[in-house]
């Protein structure tokens, strides 16, 4: 899974910004510190970052400019979980995740009026896996029980998710974000979830509420 | 994490006079007069200390200030800091505001919203701050990134990168009687960076490999490889500039 880079020169020709913005929202922590790739390049060193991911961040942070300080942008967008609890009602009125993996997902994290956030992130992560066709029912419960294990160890740190399968036998598994890992032949990725991507398409959905 | 009591609500003060050591815990008021050693992390509204302190564990206190020494293994957390001497770190630091002199060193990074230090800052890490405002030296091993970076050079600096939106290094002032006696600038104090990159750039006396932003003026005693700049772009006289181009 390749992504294509863009290098800081070209990025702040495409977009308009200035030296001084982008390192402000760096000091801000609005764009994580993970998307400054390092390369040599024939000037010397060179600064690189995930061109889409780069780019809808930055016309996320110019359009919602107006309405909220840097600091409650830097909230929004970091990988740490809010505080909130959110009720299970407006989480299926707004559809922020289907009624099937609510009811999926309440024998393993609980049946409640009122879910906090992290509880929220599961059933969002497991609604968005199995939205992209890509994981099956049964294999929902396998991916709740490993982010309810495991995700609190990360301690707000970026992470993803990850499932392989190999010979119709699925395994889930959770790494530090921007980490690689190779598997065997015949084993295959079936997707690759950004923990943090999920927080913030959460975040954003609920600051509408 | 040890305490002197269990109950959350109340908390003790610790004070050290003379030579003592002491548990870490939470603690209202920390008070350390003469040579005081505390053997674990310490969570504090108040620390204040007069001689030296070795901290073995993290600090984490709302006001810190500090004249003499203080050595802290871990990571340190403060609001406010106001220091006369000399404050190791093992870990991180977050300093929201720091203000004194003396000379500030750390093994990781160092955060904040305000360095306001006359004296010196090593980092091996990087270094953050909305205000980063210093008269003496600094060795900086990552970015230093500051939104305002006001400096007088007073002897060599290092450090890998700056970025920031305005930037302004300059040579410290040789005149200046008060400062003759102790802390003296050096006539030849120069500033060794890879990049810098800013909107607003002045620098003296600075050897660098690239500099990069949208107003920039090089400044006497300077050596900088290539400059690209948006705006505008100013030479003095002494500069020396291989390469400019206007993108």
């Amino acid at each position: 899974m390749e992504e294509e880079l863009i290098s800081k020169k070209e990025l702040l020709d495409l977009t308009g910004i200035s030296y001084g913005q982008l390192y402000r929202w760096k000091r801000k922590q609005i764009i994580p510190e993970e998307w400054f790739i390092r390369k040599s390049a024939f000037t010397g060193q060179e600064t690189f970052f995930p061109k889409q991911r780069m780019l809808a961040r930055i016309d996320k942070i110019l359009h919602m400019k107006d309405g909220l300080s840097l600091d409650e942008l830097a909230e929004m967008f970091s990988p740490i979980p809010s505080g909130q609890s959110i009720r299970v009602l407006d989480i299926l009125e707004r559809n922020i995740v289907s009624r099937s993996s609510v009811e999926l997902a309440a024998p393993y994290v609980g049946q409640s009026e009122l879910y906090n956030f992290e509880q929220t992130l599961y059933l969002y992560i497991l609604d968005q896996c199995l939205l992209s066709g890509e994981m099956s029912l049964e294999e929902g419960p396998q991916l709740l029980r490993t982010l309810m294990e495991h995700y609190g160890k990360y301690e707000g740190k970026n992470c993803d998710v990850l499932m392989i399968r190999k010979m119709g036998m699925s395994v889930v598994m959770m790494l530090s974000a921007g980490s690689e890992a190779f598997f065997e032949s015949g084993a295959k990725i079936i997707f690759r979830v950004s923990v943090a991507k999920c927080i913030e398409e959460l975040k954003l959905k609920i600051s509408t509420l | 994490m040890m305490g002197i009591t269990g109950i959350e609500s109340f908390k003790g003060d610790l004070k050290i006079t003379g030579q003592s050591s002491a548990p870490g815990g939470r603690y209202e008021r920390v008070k350390i007069m003469g040579d005081g050693v505390v053997n674990g992390d310490v969570d504090c509204s108040r620390l204040k200390c007069i001689g030296t302190l070795v901290l073995n564990g993290s600090l984490s206190s709302e006001h810190i200030s500090m004249i003499g020494t203080g050595s802290f293994s871990g990571d340190v957390q403060a609001g406010q800091v106001k220091l006369t001497g000399t404050a190791a770190i093992g870990g991180d630091a977050r300093l929201n505001v720091l203000r004194g002199s003396g000379s500030v060193e750390t093994k990781g990074s160092l955060r904040g919203e305000q360095f306001r230090i006359t004296g010196q800052i090593q980092t091996q890490g990087d270094c953050a701050a909305d205000v980063f405002n210093l008269r003496g030296m600094f060795e900086i091993g990552g970015l230093l990134n500051a939104g305002e970076i006001d400096i007088r050079l007073y002897q060599d600096c290092w450090v890998q990168e700056i970025g920031g939106e305005h930037i302004s290094i300059r040579k410290a002032s040789l005149r200046n009687p008060l400062q003759y006696f102790y802390f003296r600038p050096q006539p030849h104090a120069c500033l060794t960076v890879n990049v810098i990159e800013g909107d607003d750039i002045y620098i003296e006396h600075t050897k660098a490999a690239v500099v990069r932003g949208n107003r920039i003026t090089v400044g006497p005693g300077c050596e900088i490889g290539l400059v690209e700049y948006k705006e505008s772009f100013e030479k003095k006289k002494s500069a020396r500039v291989s390469e400019y181009r206007k993108l």
